[in-house]
């Protein structure tokens, strides 16, 4: 019979912040993993704009063009991608991911590596995602805009996305949320970020159990705290529309009279 | 409907926040990352008494004033980091010296075993300093400096409760045998090897559980999904220092080979630097220092020393 132990000690040292991040690469793994998130999200934002607007262009070039590379990046495994963004670009010649140091911060080629492959992966996701909520928008708001002499860069910016952004948020924070655990990824090409920092501890202790489940504790107050932040704005964005917000459990428990910022008449 | 606030002050707050705060998010990590950490020079761990040999054209090197080092971390005691977040090892100590005799910074980039040849090639680094055996294979694609020669040895649980036998005097007692080993190492084509006699001797064929990193081979053994680890001595005898009630050895090491550093072909400028550091290491006896420093006893100087 195998005599299950499990290390209590190792496990509260590393689930608990304030000690696990006394370790350099630990602290160094959860910048790295929430900056990398955040950047590669926003990579895939905006090429995942200019992508949709291919996509809905009447040019027939451009929308091949859009179709081939949502096709390929939404159709290979992102490990894949990362691999042949890492080691193939280099091998052609086109970029060796050099260490570079952008005001201050230092971006381990890796890392640029690792922002760029995932970036490219999420601006094919993103390309569907807010052409979907351009085309939710009513036919007529194009129209009108134009009708006002708007020319079709203001008419998309001030008018359409607007609009667009209500349809475009709740699966943009779900695909940011899957961006904060894509991060891991990067091990494949040697990137030391949160879990492979635990990885780096686990082969001098040899208590995978314990360290995994206190690096997986990490992820999830990542992903929870962005859901309160993706609460927030839409909710915010239901307010723009009319819709009253329900109060929170802490202003009805102080007595608050107003129920939302809207105010009724 | 009418509101405290006017509807465009509100629509333009909402937009406001959704570029804000990503910005203030972006403009926060970037203050507040610690640099050394993030730039992974390793700080020379051995006093520096050695004098400058050499000296490489910047042409011959990845980035000015640096020794970018590929290597396949944590490989203990060859190169690992400590529970302190601080890179050690055998390896590092050698990679580090090397680099302060050619007057460079020591920068060590961490990569994956069975890509680590195209990270050196894509010029990712300057050397491969992995516990790299020499092979006929490798040395057509790239230039190996031995520097270090070892054996490999076979690991079990403790107390071998499969009871296996000795394979090293008999490799047919593999045969059958959950096996497993690190992608990309001599061991995986070695395991061939042992595996090629087994249909003809009627047994069935050796299951070779292969991973992508080493610790993640230990584990496989660690967690009873592989019967025998197949690994480079010196990590074995650091393994059963570190965790003596888990595993044992099997047998005597098998297969004694050289290990070496890696750099480009055509390189041939760093390779002469590379080799007149570590000529003046093994002279001056600082190779065996560090190799009694980990307990290495089972490696030798490369032959021809």
């Amino acid at each position: 019979m195998l005599a299950v132990i499990f290390h209590w000690d190792t496990f509260f040292h590393y689930v608990w912040p304030p000690t696990a991040l006394q370790n350099p690469l630990i602290r160094s793994g959860l910048w790295v993993t929430i900056y990398m998130a955040v950047l590669a999200q926003l990579i895939g934002v905006i090429l995942g704009a200019v992508c949709a607007l291919m996509l809905l262009s009447k040019h027939r070039a451009l929308r091949w063009i859009a179709v081939v590379y949502v096709t390929y990046f939404r159709g290979t495994p992102v490990l894949v991608q990362l691999s042949l963004i890492y080691f193939g670009s280099a091998a052609i010649g086109i970029y060796q991911f050099p260490d570079l140091t952008v005001g201050g911060l230092m971006l381990p080629g890796i890392v640029q590596a690792g922002i760029l492959g995932l970036g490219i992966n999420e601006g094919a996701y993103m390309a569907e995602i807010i052409r979907a909520g351009i085309i939710s928008t009513e036919a007529g708001q194009m129209e009108a805009a134009k009708a006002l002499g708007m020319p079709f860069r203001t008419a998309m910016i001030w008018i359409i996305a607007p609009q667009a952004a209500k349809v475009i948020i709740p699966p943009l924070g779900n695909e940011f949320n899957n961006m904060l655990k894509s991060t891991t990824l990067v091990t494949v090409i040697g990137g030391i970020e949160l879990f492979n920092a635990f990885e780096q501890v686990n082969s001098v202790l040899f208590e995978p159990f314990e360290l995994f489940l206190a690096v997986s504790f990490y992820y999830l107050a990542l992903t929870i705290a962005w859901g309160f932040v993706q609460s927030r704005i839409e909710a915010g964005l239901g307010e723009r529309k009319g819709i009253e917000r329900r109060p929170s459990t802490l202003r009805r428990l102080l007595g608050g009279t107003r129920v939302s910022r809207v105010s009724s008449r | 409907m009418e509101s405290g606030r006017s509807h465009r002050t509100r629509g333009a707050g909402l937009w406001r926040s959704l570029v804000v705060i990503p910005a203030l998010v972006v403009a926060g990590l970037g203050l507040r990352i610690p640099p050394s950490t993030l730039a992974r020079s390793a700080l020379a761990t051995i006093a520096p008494k050695g004098k400058v040999v050499a000296s490489v054209p910047p042409s011959a090197l990845v980035q000015n004033g640096r020794l970018t080092i590929c290597s396949d971390i944590p490989y203990a005691p060859k190169e690992f980091y400590t529970t302190d977040g601080t890179l050690e090892g055998s390896d590092v100590d050698i990679g580090n010296e090397i680099a302060a005799r050619l007057s460079l910074r020591p920068v060590w980039v961490n990569s994956v075993f069975d890509t680590i040849i195209e990270a050196l090639q894509s010029g990712k680094c300057d050397i491969i300093l992995s516990s790299m055996g020499i092979s006929a294979k490798r040395s057509q694609q790239i230039a190996q400096i031995p520097y270090d020669t070892g054996g490999q040895t076979f690991l079990v649980n403790k107390g071998n409760p499969e009871h296996i036998g000795d394979v090293t005097k008999n490799p047919l007692l593999l045969c059958g045998l959950k096996v497993s080993v690190e992608l990309g190492t001599v061991e995986q084509d070695e395991l061939k090897v042992y595996d090629a006699p087994c249909a003809k001797a009627g047994k069935p064929a050796i299951v070779i559980v292969s991973a992508v990193k080493a610790d993640t081979a230990v584990e496989q053994l660690l967690t009873h999904k592989a019967q025998v680890l197949f690994n480079d001595e010196a990590p074995n005898a650091y393994l059963i220092l570190q965790q003596p009630n888990e595993f044992q050895l099997l047998g005597k090491s098998v297969f004694k080979g050289t290990e070496g550093i890696g750099v480009v072909k055509t390189n041939v400028a760093l390779q002469k630097a590379v080799r007149l550091a570590y000529k003046s290491m093994e002279r001056d006896g600082t190779v065996q220092r560090i190799l009694t420093k980990w307990h290495m006893s089972g490696d030798t100087l490369p032959p021809g020393s």
